[in-house]
């Protein structure tokens, strides 16, 4: 079991392409750690130099406290489940999974009731003998696992291990991955663009984009409390709204007011305003923050409704503010009219306000104080 | 109406296929084969029907045997080592990155050169007299006298054969390095994670995955020896005696030499079918290996 912690870690291939920049974390033993974000973001990149597959331009990437850029893939420790699953295509299920212990040399026997074993967690024992190419898409995943599990690794990394599957399959091997790795206990790293495998199996997550890391935390903590416009966009489905405004002290209190709407600020948000002043902001809202009513009320902004999407148990509706969209997620089953102005409150809990110049969410150690 | 032309059209659109076969394949075929039956003579085409009676001459003709054993040893031979000598050396440079360039182009310049101006060439290091070879025999203190290279029963041969290594293991050594370009790299990287020796992975991996392949160039190389005449008719001429004699070069003789042209028909009809006996065997053999792997 180990560590892995990388230190300023920067990849820069030919033609000055920067794939990973000034990249730091660490995952603790036995954690499930996954990177998260979208593609070309060097979340691959850092996976494969942690394997030792990609050479390190510049930092340290560390396994229990001891630097390992110099040592190759072998030397690591490592079992790797590839984005295609890389099955050896000439190889039955059997010998793929025999494969990384008959690379240790281990006896006949040993290697025998390894494969079995693992063969069985992973109820394999059907199709031993049949080979790598006539898999289905679950079989091969299951296949690279075992493979991966069967010499007991320091580390588990996965890039990508489920997400070729179809979307039932998919939600199956969520559940299923999470149960084996944890029955496991081995330190997983899990690579994915799928917010949705992230916060379901994830202990801790590190967002990345762009080459560098926008937050490292809990599911719910980067949920509830993104530390900027990317991670709050990236995270959540649908994405949530944000909109340019200006926040207004009149009367002691603080009023925030776009072409569309204007509402008037609670005593928390008060507060922070009160110890920062901002004037020009972007507000952040999720669709499932939005409330609607068809009667006004103080304090609520009317906007008309653009489209509205049944979802069955609960319905998606899409607000005009100003030239604009905005996604709310309502439960149950609403039915108002395109064109009808309806009248909106967001869950102040929730709202968040980023900088209008580089996103950044301006009250993020006031969120996470509270 | 239209269903009757979309019905029609893929036989219509391969028509040029069929004037083009017909042309090259069909029509010489069939010449060849009603030459065979007869006693033509190069003046006189179809001359007198004779039935088989080539064929008898040619299944008692010593000759055409020994001719046959030489075409055969030669093949197998040279299609053996280059294929073998083209695998390893694509194998060894396969990883070098932006080499594949400089290499193909180095590669193809054999088989660019004119096969004639190449037997030229090889012609005159194989020289008695003046050839670079005995000159550097000599000179790394390798040979103490001259050797008549091709003048030799016993050089002759291997001498043919060297010839035809420098001019085709670049054709080899270029299809072997296209299809180990060709693998996929995921199983190769999870090998390398998996912490398999470099051996292993080629026995394993490398070989398994890559053998298919290598037998079409085996095949594909194999054809083109069986056929071999360029290097004989220019370095040896089927000498000394009939030493380097193939298959092609006696029928050449027979042919244009003695202007028997019904039995020089007879024997290449034979090696036609023996060729093709043999190039179906070959790909049998394939298919057994690729399903063994399956």
């Amino acid at each position: 079991m180990a560590s892995v912690e990388l230190r300023n870690v920067w990849k820069i291939y030919k033609g000055d392409v920067e794939a990973v920049k000034d990249v730091s974390w660490k995952c603790e033993d036995r954690e499930f750690f996954s990177i998260l974000g979208p593609s070309g973001c060097g979340k691959s990149s850092s996976l494969r130099m942690i394997a030792g597959l990609e050479e390190i331009t510049e930092g340290q990437i560390l396994f229990n406290d001891k630097v390992v850029n110099d040592l190759r893939p072998k030397e690591r420790n490592i079992a790797m489940v590839f984005e295609n699953w890389a099955l050896y295509p000439n190889l039955n299920v059997y010998e793929n999974i025999a494969f990384p212990l008959r690379a240790r040399k281990m006896s006949k026997e040993v290697i025998d009731e390894k494969v079995k074993t693992a063969a069985k967690f992973l109820d394999l024992e059907p199709i031993l003998k049949k080979n790598a190419r006539h898999l289905s898409g679950g079989e091969m995943q299951r296949v690279s696992i075992g493979r991966a599990i069967v010499r007991e690794p320091d580390v588990l990394i996965m890039d990508e291990p489920i997400s070729h599957l179809d979307a039932s399959l998919r939600a199956r091997m969520r559940e299923e991955l999470k149960t084996q790795v944890s029955r496991l206990g081995v330190t997983t790293l899990y690579i994915t663009h799928d917010q949705v495998e992230s916060m379901a199996m994830a202990d801790r997550i590190a967002v990345m984009n762009l080459g560098e890391i926008q937050q490292i935390g809990t599911p719910l903590n980067i949920y509830h409390h993104p530390s900027n416009e990317f991670v709050a966009g990236f995270i959540g489905e649908p994405p949530a709204n944000f909109v340019d405004c200006a926040v207004i002290k009149d009367d002691g209190k603080f009023r925030v007011t776009c072409s569309a709407f204007q509402f008037i600020l609670d005593d928390v948000w008060t507060k922070r305003f009160t110890a920062a002043p901002q004037q020009k902001v972007r507000l952040g809202v999720r669709p499932e923050d939005i409330s609607i009513s068809f009667t006004e009320s103080s304090n609520c902004c009317g906007l008309e409704v653009d489209f509205v999407e049944i979802q069955g148990d609960r319905t998606i509706i899409t607000l005009k503010v100003g030239d604009q969209l905005f996604l709310s997620e309502i439960l149950g089953d609403v039915r108002p009219e395109i064109g009808q102005t309806i009248y909106v409150k967001f869950n102040q809990e929730h709202i968040h306000f980023f900088s209008q110049e580089d996103g950044k969410n301006i009250f993020f150690d006031a969120e996470m104080e509270s | 109406m239209k269903n009757k032309l979309e019905r029609l059209s893929p036989k219509i659109m391969a028509i040029p296929a069929w004037i083009f076969l017909a042309f090259f394949s069909i029509i010489p075929l069939i010449y060849v084969l009603s030459t065979s039956l007869t006693n033509s003579t190069l003046a006189q085409p179809f001359k007198d029907f004779v039935w088989f009676s080539n064929y008898k001459q040619a299944v008692l003709d010593e000759n055409f045997k020994r001719s046959l054993t030489n075409t055969f040893v030669f093949a197998f031979v040279v299609t053996t080592l280059e294929t073998l000598l083209g695998f390893l050396l694509a194998y060894a440079v396969r990883g070098i990155r932006g080499l594949s360039t400089i290499l193909r182009s180095i590669a193809l310049l054999p088989m660019f050169t004119p096969p004639v101006a190449v037997s030229m060439i090889w012609k005159l290091i194989y020289d008695p007299n003046s050839g670079l070879m005995n000159h550097y025999l000599m000179k790394w203190g390798l040979t103490k006298g001259l050797i008549a290279f091709l003048g030799d029963p016993k050089l002759a041969f291997p001498s043919i054969i060297f010839a035809d290594l420098w001019q085709w293991t670049p054709f080899c050594f270029i299809l072997c390095y296209a299809a180990l370009q060709a693998l996929p790299k995921a199983p190769f990287e999870a090998a390398e994670v998996d912490g398999a020796s470099g051996w292993m992975v080629f026995r394993r991996l490398t070989l398994p995955l890559v053998l298919p392949q290598v037998i079409v160039v085996f095949l594909f190389k194999l054809l083109i020896s069986l056929k071999v005449f360029d290097l004989v008719y220019m370095l040896t001429f089927g000498g000394p005696g009939n030493t380097t004699q193939v298959a092609s070069f006696y029928i050449y003789r027979v042919a244009f030499k003695q202007f028997n042209t019904g039995y020089a028909a007879a024997l290449s009809f034979l090696m036609l079918l023996i060729i093709t006996i043999v190039a179906t065997l070959v790909t049998k053999g394939r298919e057994i290996i690729m399903r063994r792997s399956e």
